[in-house]
């Protein structure tokens, strides 16, 4: 039987060393790129408070790995909720309250089992025995399954790209515009999903008075945005804005008279 | 030799406390990383009955094998789907056979006697994920379930105000079950990704939880890996598993959770520590926390686990009376603490947070389910007609499908609880799980009526945990002799014939054909209704639309407007009149003012191709705003284009966008 020697706990210590590079992180003192925030944060949110809750209230060894592990994503599930529910009835949550409020919990709770476990006695356990083997074919095997569903993944998201490709349509809008210096004015815009670049003729009409006409070209997804005055001031006239496309109406949008400006 | 000596000497193999050690057998652990001694705490070693000698160690053998089919399943499901997004022939042939990839050779082998524990593992993980890729495989960019954008508008809320409990018109219960929505809002902004990534991250390990615990559960209570292999194989055939409950949405969330509870509820109940001052120290956080975290999830999922745990409690005290059993409970803790604290908190939180919107929206599906099953047994009403619907006609190559997978679970049911019957006495958990799976026939009931349905479509989650277990202890009770023979005459692959067939015809029970896969718009089609058009329009009304106001839109573009475009669609009716009929309605009178006015509605949405005559279209879920519009369900003509286009006419109301499809009508100088 090997006596196992009275030691720090690695993971212990990676959990409460994680914790505070995450909480650096978030505060602004690293750089912030997207991809390295996910790899930071997911596990954190994740795993470790889970981990080290068990940690802190179990002794090593002491329930099976599988179980621990349902224990350590459900209960770091459950912390973040709970936390998040705790802490938003005094304060907002944003950013650095939830890095705060997660690397707080874990950095405790890792510091309490590590107190807590660390001075445990020697015991008659042997070391124990390895987890899982993964041999080099397995190896390769699973990261060509791995490689074949992101390649899955991929042809998905294409595919709805492509679908959303097909649909071809024109944006066009008229609202009052409230407040206001100007006297009464009406926003009008456009926006182009037609898949391509197109020109349009936009005319604002208020009754029979023309109030303006724009030839504009857009590309594909670009919008057109233009306040109009209405003459007169306010008026009990409707505001027609007229869309047309290839020399024909396209589309038509009405308010019933001009805003009064606030 | 009899089963229930067999579960017997399964049990006494367990370790627990020293003390107890010296004198009892020692346990070999396989794949566990526990050592072959026993252990200073509470700790509970489960040894492979008797199918899995002693080896060498744990591996992953033939999994990553399976894993390349599985994946090679998804890239068939993919190309399935890209092939529907455009009508393509082939394409369902294309997407059953993508699934029959992803669940046959995983079935298939976790029939067998020879894979280790943790390749069982390996691949009940394999087969869930593979599963949960479907769903996401199905739209990879965006949401596009009703109940997805009504918890996407309750993370945004958290992310934009910072205060969890604000409800939604999609979904009121985001009020009283804030733990989705912040749990997604912490992902989103500590690691940067959307809503949408977040989401589906979140509830990729919700399936994770699920998955590992049910697992183990089902192996503690019957004592055999490969039962409980095959038990998982089962529950993944539920009607609501592939999509319903892998969405963004509160339920997906809490299973997991559920589990989790009940896996350490059953780690406290057989620890013996008395008094259990270490037990309360050590289990006992865990076991509060994964409550609470069930308890602000989500109202029925913890409302079911409290039952189950008072059904287990019931069970347990009638068994630990009877002297005959009494070895069997014997200095054990029960569970009695774990069903008093979650009842406790459950009911607390019920009455004191959720509030009354939760009671009203619970009520009103409990009472409508019970009044309509009242009619239909009373004859005061007929039931629904099966199979068909808004015009349409399942086909009878589904309805054979569907008719033999509730047939052979059915059948599973019967001889799961006869095995039961017989090999008494069993565990209480199992007892009460048993009980659970007579809920399988009740809801194949409750699918007769329309206001029942609801129930009847999340009821499978629950009710297939107890099918679960009888399909574990029907194969934990097969003996050696019995299972090689039926091996060695192809009996492996017709059960795997035989559970693919399950699989399918539960999923096609709990998914319209229509919505399975994408594919062009249909008329009130839910997923199939999402379309540029109207997520465009959705974001015209959040850049440009005051935030929160009223307004009204078929379901679909309620949905879409309710989330992405900051609205607040109202259903219902205004003093008896439905608001449905002021976009049905074929002409704008006084009712229609009067409601508009009354419920401060600012805008009207329509969608002209609610209207669509060629081809002709019903709305596929049977209406066009809600369930209880005038015409819902009995409808046989589409709404025309003349009634959608009646407010362009009305004075006091301004068009104040298009985009061809949709027009968004201002109605606020009206009132």
């Amino acid at each position: 039987m090997t006596m196992r020697p009275n030691r720090s706990d690695a993971c212990l210590f990676f959990v409460i060393g994680w914790s505070l590079l995450a909480l650096a992180l978030a505060i602004g003192l690293l750089p912030t790129v997207v991809w390295v925030q996910a790899v930071v944060w997911i596990p954190l949110v994740f795993v470790m408070p889970g981990y080290a809750l068990i940690r802190a209230v179990l002794p090593k060894h002491s329930i099976p790995l599988l179980e621990g592990a349902v224990y350590t994503l459900a209960g770091s599930v459950s912390i973040v909720a709970l936390t998040g529910v705790l802490l938003q009835l005094v304060l907002p949550l944003d950013r650095q309250i939830w890095a705060i409020a997660i690397v707080g919990v874990s950095v405790i709770a890792g510091l309490v089992a590590t107190l807590r476990w660390g001075r445990e006695k020697a015991t008659m356990l042997p070391l124990p025995a390895p987890i899982l083997r993964i041999s080099i074919q397995s190896t390769l095997t699973l990261a060509l399954a791995l490689t074949l569903v992101i390649g899955a993944v991929a042809l998905a998201s294409a595919g709805a790209r492509s679908e959303r490709a097909t649909f071809h349509f024109t944006e066009l809008w008229v609202l009052p515009v409230t407040a206001s210096l100007h006297g009464s004015l009406v926003d009008v815009g456009v926006r182009n999903h037609q898949g391509g670049a197109e020109a349009y003729v936009v005319r604002v009409n208020q009754g029979r008075i023309l109030l303006g006409t724009s030839k504009i070209h857009l590309a594909d997804g670009q919008l057109w945005r233009k306040q109009v005055a209405c003459k007169g001031g306010p008026s009990t006239k409707p505001i027609t804005v007229t869309l047309l496309h290839h020399a024909e109406v396209y589309h038509y949008v009405r308010l019933e008279r001009c805003p009064t400006p606030s | 030799m009899p089963d229930s000596v067999l579960i017997d000497l399964t049990l006494a193999r367990l370790t627990t406390w020293c003390g107890r050690c010296g004198g009892a057998s020692v346990a070999k652990s396989v794949g566990t990383g526990l050592s072959d001694h026993c252990q200073p705490r509470h700790t509970v070693q489960v040894q492979d009955s008797a199918e899995s000698a002693v080896t060498p160690g744990p591996s992953l053998g033939a999994m990553p094998g399976i894993a390349v089919v599985a994946a090679i399943g998804l890239v068939t499901v993919a190309f399935a789907d890209n092939a529907a997004r455009h009508d393509g022939a082939g394409a369902q042939l294309l997407f059953w056979l993508g699934l029959a990839l992803i669940y046959g050779p995983v079935a298939f082998r976790l029939l067998g006697r020879s894979p280790r524990r943790s390749e069982r593992i390996a691949l009940v993980l394999t087969l869930g994920l593979a599963l949960f890729l479907v769903k996401v495989l199905r739209s990879p960019a965006e949401f596009v379930r009703f109940d997805e954008f009504g918890w996407w508008r309750a993370t945004h809320e958290v992310l934009v105000t910072g205060h969890a409990f604000t409800g939604n018109q999609l979904n009121v219960s985001t009020a009283g079950y804030p733990a989705l929505a912040a749990l997604t809002a912490a992902v989103s902004q500590l690691s940067g990704l959307s809503i949408f990534l977040s989401g589906t991250l979140v509830i990729g390990i919700a399936r994770v939880i699920l998955l590992l615990a049910l697992f183990l559960l089902l192996e503690r209570l019957t004592g055999s890996p490969r039962a409980a292999g095959v038990g998982i194989a089962i529950y993944v055939c539920n009607s609501s598993f592939l999509y319903f409950d892998a969405q963004f949405a509160y339920e997906s969330l809490a299973l997991g959770l559920a589990l989790a509870v009940l896996l350490v509820s059953l780690r406290w109940s057989e620890s013996d520590q008395r008094p259990p001052a270490s037990l309360i120290a050590g289990v006992g956080p865990i076991l509060l926390i994964l409550i609470c975290g069930l308890t602000i999830s989500h109202h029925l999922t913890s409302l079911f686990v409290v039952l189950l745990l008072a059904l287990w409690t019931i069970a347990s005290l009638f068994q630990s009376r009877s002297q005959h059993h009494a070895d069997m409970v014997r200095g054990r803790n029960g569970p009695l603490v774990p069903t008093v604290l979650t009842t406790l908190l459950v009911a607390t939180w019920l009455i004191f947070v959720a509030g009354p919107t939760t009671h009203a929206e619970l009520g009103a599906i409990f009472t409508g389910a019970y009044q309509s099953v009242g009619d239909l047994v009373l004859g005061t009403s007929g039931s629904k007609h099966l199979f068909t619907g808004s015009g349409r006609t399942v086909s009878q190559v589904e309805r054979a499908v569907i008719l033999t997978a509730v047939t052979l679970v059915l059948c599973l049911v019967v001889a799961g609880l006869i095995r039961m019957w017989r090999s008494r006495p069993v565990k209480p958990l199992s007892l009460a799980l048993g009980i659970v799976a007579i809920l399988y026939p009740v809801s194949l009931g409750l699918r007769l009526t329309q206001a029942s349905s609801e129930i009847a479509t999340r009821a499978p989650a629950f009710a297939f945990l107890g099918v679960a277990l009888l399909a574990a202890i029907l194969t934990a009770s097969l003996s050696h002799r019995s299972w090689g023979t039926v091996s060695r005459h192809g009996g492996k692959l017709i059960v795997t014939a035989l559970a693919i067939t399950t699989f399918f015809g539960g999923f096609m029970l709990g998914e319209l054909k229509a919505t399975r896969q994408p594919g062009p718009y249909l008329v009130g089609a839910e997923s199939r209704s999402v379309t540029p058009p109207g997520v465009a329009a959705a974001d015209f009304a959040a850049h440009y639309l005051p935030t929160n106001s009223n307004m009204v839109a078929d379901r679909t573009d309620a949905a879409l407007f309710g989330s992405y475009g900051n609205l607040n669609p109202i259903f219902g009716s205004y003093s008896r009149i439905s608001l449905a009929r002021i976009l049905l309605g074929g002409e704008f009178d006084r009712a229609d003012k009067q409601a508009l006015c009354g419920q401060s509605i600012a805008f009207i949405l329509v969608d002209k191709r609610l209207s669509r005559e060629a081809p002709f279209e019903l709305p596929l879920v049977g209406f066009y705003v809600s369930s209880h519009e005038p015409g819902a369900f009995v409808r046989t003509r589409p709404v025309t284009l003349r009634a959608l286009e009646k407010f362009n006419s009305v004075r006091g109301i301004s068009t104040v966008y298009r985009n061809g499809p949709i027009t968004i009508y201002d109605t606020t100088e009206l009132c």
